[in-house]
């Protein structure tokens, strides 16, 4: 169910057939189908979902994962995001499959958070900048798409910042070597 | 009067061990009102930080009665808030791991100095920390093995004892490794620029505290490397073999910083231990393995909190709650507490030993029970 409208809604197939058309996203709104896999607004089980039907189909199958969706809604045309929550992030560590990051709240302010994130919400485009000490905005919303339809989730985007060059390394040396003379040790 | 704001008397030595989840201080009472403050941390609902916010509330004017301020390193979890105690503690010397006076660690700070990155890390908090430094006038003192960083004879300190602290770490070699490590952070041009992160401790300050007839082992977050750590520190034969009967524990306890020599050669049997966990997301230190490890070397071993301590989730619109379920299952607010372990005694008398648990602190071997 859309929680937002209360209506039903399959966008699994328009997600699907959408995501070929996007290339390196920049950023990634990753929605789960979990909802639809257990209940509506009412509480009531969907027995209707792909996740029911799997479930049903292969008892003694592998435990069902819902599938994760991943698409750059920023290229999405007439489509666009409402941020509900957001968050700058620094990642702590990376393992396998997914990363810890100290979380704090941009929208309410608070005491920083920590969570665990799923590698696979990160843009491919951003894989590379995944390391510890890098920093992240985590956005969490709706993407709104040209018919209408809303999806839900969440969106992990790296800070680009640029990379060293020599003349900075210098100039950062130069200051330290002026510093350390000041600097009245015994 | 609670017990926690009970002052130690002029000829008690105590050692407090803070430990908010994420990060870690000592104090330390040397005698005659006299303090030592080591490493910094926060609490969010603290004005200021944790250690400064004890000895105010047990009535010790901070700027005339700390004597020496030491940072052993520079991670975030160990100077949260240190500038703020150097500048509150004008009468205090400035002591930190000769490491740190490099002109790598220095190139580090004014890479990372830059607004650009925006965020609050070891390194911003050491920058600020020599401003005040440098604002207020003061010289630091290099912290290398074998260098006494503070001394009280008995005449200096009539109403208190005779004491002495003394570095015993790092080592020349340690220091050479650490140097080789912070180059790489801002010497790997064409990398993209990123906050940086904990690396391994080697080159931290371990030191030592005489006081009358006793001393206590203050372990830093040393850790065990290749040509680094306690190893190297053991090779220096200048490090005095004094058998401690009080530990702070390195690294949270974890294995890492475990060196079978000091308990077998710088500690008392059954010595008293502290430490406080380092809790990270999921990762959660000192371990189930660390406690029956450090259980096996003595059972008089106290822990600031509980290394399975969890924050409750915080309370958003139904929406978003349901989100974050779905997406972030194990989002929490960071850990934190104003857990502390006190030990205070008469240096003369072993016996007086007084261990108090305040906050949330807990006997380790409960730890995770």
């Amino acid at each position: 169910m859309n929680s937002a409208q209360g209506q039903p809604v399959s966008f699994e197939d328009s997600v699907w057939q959408s995501q070929g058309e996007f290339e390196a996203p920049k950023a990634v709104i990753s929605a789960t189908l979990r909802e639809h896999e257990t209940r509506g607004l009412a509480g009531e089980a969907d027995t209707t979902s792909p996740a029911s039907i799997a479930r049903d189909a292969a008892v003694d199958a592998p435990r069902y994962e819902p599938p994760r969706l991943a698409f750059d809604f920023e290229d999405l045309p007439h489509s666009r995001f409402i941020s509900l929550q957001s968050w700058r992030g620094i990642v702590l560590d990376v393992g396998r499959s997914e990363f810890t990051a100290r979380l704090s709240d941009t929208t309410n302010g608070g005491p920083d958070e920590e969570a665990t994130l799923f590698i696979e919400d990160v843009p491919d485009g951003d894989r590379d900048l995944l390391r510890p000490g890098a920093m992240f905005y985590l956005n969490l919303g709706y993407s709104v798409l040209r018919n209408g339809q809303r999806i839900r989730g969440i969106s992990v985007r790296f800070r680009r910042l640029p990379p060293w060059d020599a003349d900075e390394f210098l100039d950062a040396r130069e200051r330290a070597q002026a510093r350390l003379k000041r600097i009245r040790s015994e | 009067m609670s017990d926690l704001l009970r002052p130690p008397a002029p000829r008690e030595l105590e050692i407090s061990v803070f430990g908010p989840g994420f990060g870690e201080s000592v104090a330390l009472h040397v005698g005659g009102g006299s303090w030592i403050l080591i490493d910094s941390c926060t609490h969010p609902d603290l004005s200021c930080p944790t250690p400064i916010h004890y000895l105010e509330r047990l009535g010790v004017s901070v700027s005339r009665a700390v004597r020496l301020v030491v940072a052993t390193h520079w991670h975030d979890d160990h100077v949260s808030g240190l500038a703020g105690i150097v500048d509150a503690c004008t009468s205090a010397v400035f002591a930190c791991s000769s490491a740190l006076l490099k002109e790598e660690f220095l190139t580090l700070i004014e890479a990372y100095s830059a607004p650009l990155l925006g965020s609050d890390t070891g390194v911003s908090e050491f920058d600020r920390v020599l401003e005040v430094l440098q604002r207020t006038g003061r010289d630091v003192k290099e912290a290398s093995v074998g260098k006494a960083l503070w001394q009280q004879d008995a005449s200096w300190a009539p109403d208190g004892f005779p004491c002495e602290i003394r570095a015993l770490a790092p080592s020349d070699a340690a220091v050479k490794a650490s140097r080789k490590t912070l180059v790489g952070f801002v010497s790997d041009l064409g990398q993209r620029r990123r906050i940086p992160a904990f690396s391994k401790n080697e080159a931290g300050v371990v030191l030592i505290v005489r006081a009358g007839g006793v001393s206590f082992l203050l372990g830093d977050d040393l850790e065990e490397t290749h040509g680094g750590g306690w190893s190297a520190m053991f090779s220096d034969t200048s490090v005095p073999r004094v058998e401690s009967m009080v530990f702070k524990m390195p690294h949270h306890g974890s294995k890492t910083g475990h060196c079978d020599r000091v308990w077998a050669e710088l500690l008392q049997p059954q010595p008293y231990a502290m430490t406080s966990p380092l809790i990270l997301g999921r990762n959660r230190i000192p371990t189930r393995d660390d406690v029956k490890r450090i259980s096996g070397h003595t059972q008089k071993a106290y822990i600031t909190a509980s290394p399975q301590a969890r924050s409750p989730r915080r309370k958003r619109s139904p929406s978003v709650d349901k989100t974050i379920k779905e997406n972030l299952p194990d989002l929490r607010e960071v850990f934190c507490s104003t857990g502390q372990v006190r030990l205070r005694m008469i240096p003369d008398d072993p016996a007086s030993v007084e261990v108090e648990l305040f906050e949330g602190a807990i006997p380790l071997s409960g730890a995770w029970k």
